[in-house]
């Protein structure tokens, strides 16, 4: 069954008739009759049809494999405080972890042309292209010419090694990209406002077409030297439909005073421009 | 932590020491072919980490006399093709570093080969000059 996209976006949309079959379907398994006898259930029964079409099918490539080829950008401030994009915008740290953050250096490592780590680069606020082949998924991220070239082949995380953006392997589930990440060391943060992680940090990211310009992205981040518990993270990716848009450079180098130099810090007439305060503080994870 | 923050002291001292920018840059532009080491000793630091490494090293010299040194070795995913790991070596290790010493005759070079007490060994050297 295919459904349109904007049917599962809200009233304004209008049900493809295959829904209306699928929720006539629905009905007819109830006792005989009963809809007729019960007409103030009709809105539900659209309702019930609303969650039937709610999962869109994602064009597929040559490969039979969803489609997320594209140029794609978050359209939030997560990069500065993740917490806004977090499952009740908390982090569940462990009070360890949170006495070994307060000590931490105060400087994002990225004012100092540092890395963003996984998941940070996936909400730097920046466009990305994904590029697909069988058997590979590559990320080309305009900031900083990161980029990703993932297996969807499985094979074991990598064993004594860290880097900046982990080890990354990849499998479909359904309609879904999972990728499971490793090996990501302690050197970055998950955003401006000092959240960070130990070299124990393990991250599977999701991402799943839910419409031709949308992607959620969803991931587990757990971490059992800081975080209590596993905590999630959620957001949607926009596709970028500018006629022409390419990803162009986008360059960090340091100037005369140790200081990164690209858009996201700049010097402040007053004030630690480097130092961001928390959007969501709170007893659990807000340093202040 | 005191012994942390003397270690990064001297760490950061001998980077200022031997050049500005410790990124991406030639071995020829900055170490010396006619000047080999082989120097035994005990690992102070290393960090098996992007762009290069760097593992530092005291060591005892004939008037007793303890000096560290820093080696810089190729990018870490080399090293990992190579059979190096995070913990291969660590603080306490005692090594054996053959390379080439730095141009300015600080007390840095470039490792070519290091080589574990019980004999066995790595190729360490930068991709330009692989030892």
């Amino acid at each position: 069954m295919r459904c349109t996209y904007r049917f599962s976006e809200g009233p304004g949309g209008a049900a493809l008739p295959g829904c209306r079959r699928a929720s006539a379907r629905r009905a007819g398994r109830k006792p005989g009759g009963r809809l007729k006898a019960w007409p103030h259930m009709l809105p539900l029964t659209f309702l019930l049809a609303g969650f039937a079409c709610a999962q869109y099918q994602a064009p597929r490539t040559a490969d039979g494999k969803p489609d997320l080829q594209g140029i794609w950008e978050p359209r939030n401030a997560a990069a500065f405080d993740v917490s806004e994009i977090a499952e009740g915008h908390e982090i569940p740290y462990l009070p360890a972890a949170l006495e070994r953050e307060q000590k931490a250096d105060r400087v994002d490592p990225i004012a100092h042309c540092g890395m963003p780590g996984v998941p940070r680069i996936s909400y730097m606020p920046f466009p990305f292209q994904i590029v697909q082949r069988p058997g590979v998924v590559v990320f080309l991220y305009e900031y900083l010419h990161n980029e990703r070239i993932i297996s969807t082949n499985p094979r074991p995380h990598l064993d004594g090694i860290d880097f900046y953006l982990g080890d990354s392997v990849a499998h479909w589930e359904g309609d879904t990209l999972v990728i499971d990440v490793t090996d990501l060391g302690d050197k970055t943060w998950l955003d401006s406002a000092r959240h960070t992680h130990s070299d124990a940090l393990h991250v599977v990211e999701r991402y799943t077409r839910t419409g031709p310009n949308t992607i959620t992205y969803e991931a587990t981040i757990d971490d059992p030297k800081t975080y209590s518990h596993a905590w999630k993270i959620k957001m949607p990716l926009h596709r970028n439909n500018e006629p022409g848009f390419e990803l162009r450079e986008q360059e960090c180098t340091e100037g005369d005073d140790g200081r990164a130099i690209h858009p996201l810090y700049r010097p402040a007439a007053n004030g630690d421009p480097l130092e961001f305060v928390r959007t969501y503080p709170s007893g659990k994870g807000g340093a202040q | 932590m005191k012994w942390k923050l003397s270690v990064l002291a001297i760490a950061a001292g001998l980077l200022l020491a031997a050049v500005p920018v410790r990124a991406h840059h030639s071995f020829a532009a900055e170490y010396d072919k006619s000047k080999p080491l082989k120097l035994t000793g005990t690992v102070t630091k290393f960090d098996l980490t992007n762009p290069h490494s760097w593992i530092y090293i005291d060591v005892t010299g004939a008037d007793g006399k303890v000096v560290n040194w820093g080696f810089e070795t190729a990018s870490p995913s080399n090293l990992y093709r190579r059979g190096f790991r995070k913990d291969t070596v660590k603080v306490g290790t005692v090594v054996t570093i053959e390379g080439f010493q730095a141009k300015d005759d600080t007390h840095t070079g470039n490792a070519q080969r290091l080589t574990l007490a019980d004999g066995t060994h790595y190729v360490m050297g930068t991709e330009e000059n692989p030892g």
